[in-house]
């Protein structure tokens, strides 16, 4: 009998069969990859922390990131948003299976889990929504840094932008106060607008800017013309970017708020 | 049937040979058929991005074609958009998890754009009007055609928009530094924001459009 190829039953057999046929293909491939991918993102964050202190360039090969990140970054914390006493810390090579170092901790995860909602109840109302995640005592790294014997600290961002997730690493000098370096990153901003947040051109800017107001904390903010010429708390937004530019200045402001005990501890 | 179809065909033969000229002329796949306009709208604004969204494409298209022609024959009717969209979509996953595992970099640069080659109409209006009914070899030239094509459209744009709204060529600055008023800044040159934009893309396709139209009348639709 000669196959009916428009009956039901070869069309279900059909879609089974494909179904199946791509599925186990697309399975192996995932299981396959899964190490060199996972290698890349590792390879990739050590990167990040390391252009933020200016040990790395962007055109400097990720490869080389692991052994340059043993010998710079001489920390790893985890420091409370409470009273900014040491939860963790580690130093040398990297156990990936050991969760309190702050290394591992998916900070990305952290802040969609348990920031976002916060962020969200609390829109108009910056004040208490930072309260109310200090409040969490979650898990916050830090990474100290000794870079040509001078002591920097980085700090990792998550936040959102227009299009998606943005992040970053701030590096601030022992003063606790002025930025010696940024790195910003984003998932999927506009290309040629709020991806400039990714470029030297933009990070450059928050170079030797401050935090502090005298005693008070004030961050860095995004603004427009950066504010009037020489403001040490603000850097230029982007024309066109303006929801990614605001975005980035609250990043700044929330994230690094929550390290403000910690910065006391060490002062 | 009539004699020459029953010959052998060379792989070569002038036939299989416009399957990969006509795209890149007169059946070009976003001038004139209009076909996957939205990527060449949002990807043009740097020609690097273009090169490799256009490689991405080509390798889709190529491989979708292929498979589906060779498949062709016991495709059920009432589902083969489905099954061509399944297959569309594990070769753009394939593409995207390689290039994250050994590129990178690249993979960074390119983002959410790789995934939106799914939604390229080019790769299934090629799946419908000819691997569904042609035999692999030709299917695979076709492929080849329409994806340099698009490719080629998509350059010329960007080149255009690049030089025009960033000042350079893959990331090269050709006339001088913005910032610091070199070059042809020195001289009160700006670069035009316009370009960096979506609508400036579509404004380039209607004049290449319409360059194209004006030099063969026979393309020009009652």
């Amino acid at each position: 009998m000669a196959l009916d190829k428009n009956s039901n039953g070869f069309t279900f057999g059909f879609a089974a069969v494909l179904v199946i046929v791509v599925g186990t293909i697309l399975a192996t491939l995932a299981v396959v990859l899964k190490e060199p991918q996972q290698a890349n993102l590792k390879q990739e964050k050590m990167k990040s922390i390391l252009m933020a202190t200016g040990v790395m360039t962007a055109d400097d090969d990720m490869a080389d990131a692991p052994a340059l990140f043993e010998k710079v970054i001489v920390q790893r914390l985890v420091v409370s948003s409470i009273d900014g006493s040491i939860k963790s810390e580690n130093s040398g090579s990297i156990d990936a299976s050991d969760k309190n170092d702050a290394f591992n901790i998916a900070l990305q995860k952290t802040y969609s889990a348990k920031v976002k909602p916060i962020k969200s109840k609390f829109k108009k109302d910056p004040a208490t929504m930072i309260a109310k995640i200090k409040e969490l005592d979650l898990d916050w790294p830090i990474y100290v840094a000794d870079v040509d014997g001078e002591k920097l600290y980085i700090i990792p961002m998550e936040g959102t932008g227009l299009w998606g997730p943005i992040w970053g690493y701030v590096t601030l000098s022992g003063d606790m106060n002025t930025i010696k370096g940024v790195t910003l990153a984003h998932k999927g901003e506009t290309p040629g607008l709020g991806a400039e947040i990714a470029t030297p051109k933009f990070q450059d800017q928050y170079l030797g800017k401050t935090i502090y107001e005298g005693e008070t904390y004030v961050s860095i903010n995004v603004l427009k013309g950066g504010g009037a010429k020489g403001n040490p708390h603000a850097v230029d937004g982007i024309t066109g970017g303006t929801i990614t530019s605001v975005a980035v200045g609250e990043m700044f402001y929330r994230s690094l708020d929550l390290y403000v005990p910690y910065f006391k501890t060490v002062k | 049937m009539s004699e020459t179809t029953a010959k052998k065909e060379g792989l070569f033969s002038k036939k299989n040979m416009k399957l990969i000229s006509n795209p890149l002329n007169d059946e070009n796949p976003i001038t004139i058929q209009v076909l996957g306009i939205c990527s060449a709208l949002a990807i043009t604004v740097q020609v690097k991005q273009a090169i490799v969204m256009s490689l991405s494409v080509l390798f889709v298209l190529i491989f979708s074609n292929l498979i589906i022609s060779l498949i062709r024959n016991i495709i059920p009717g009432r589902i083969r958009i489905i099954v061509q969209l399944v297959i569309v979509a594990a070769l753009v996953i394939i593409v995207d998890q390689v290039l994250k595992a050994y590129v990178f970099e690249i993979s960074k640069a390119l983002s959410v754009f790789v995934g939106l080659i799914i939604t390229n109409c080019i790769i299934m209006g090629r799946l419908e009007a000819f691997a569904l009914a042609n035999k692999p070899w030709p299917s695979v030239l076709d492929a080849v055609g329409n994806g340099l094509g698009y490719g080629m459209i998509l350059i010329i744009i960007s080149v255009f928009r690049e030089l025009f709204g960033s000042g350079a060529l893959m990331g090269f600055p050709l006339l001088g530094d913005a910032a610091e008023g070199t070059g042809l800044y020195a001289m009160g040159y700006m670069n035009n924001n316009m370009f960096i934009l979506p609508p400036m893309a579509l404004i380039i396709v209607g004049i290449i459009i319409w360059v194209q139209r004006s030099r063969n009348p026979k393309l020009i639709e009652n």
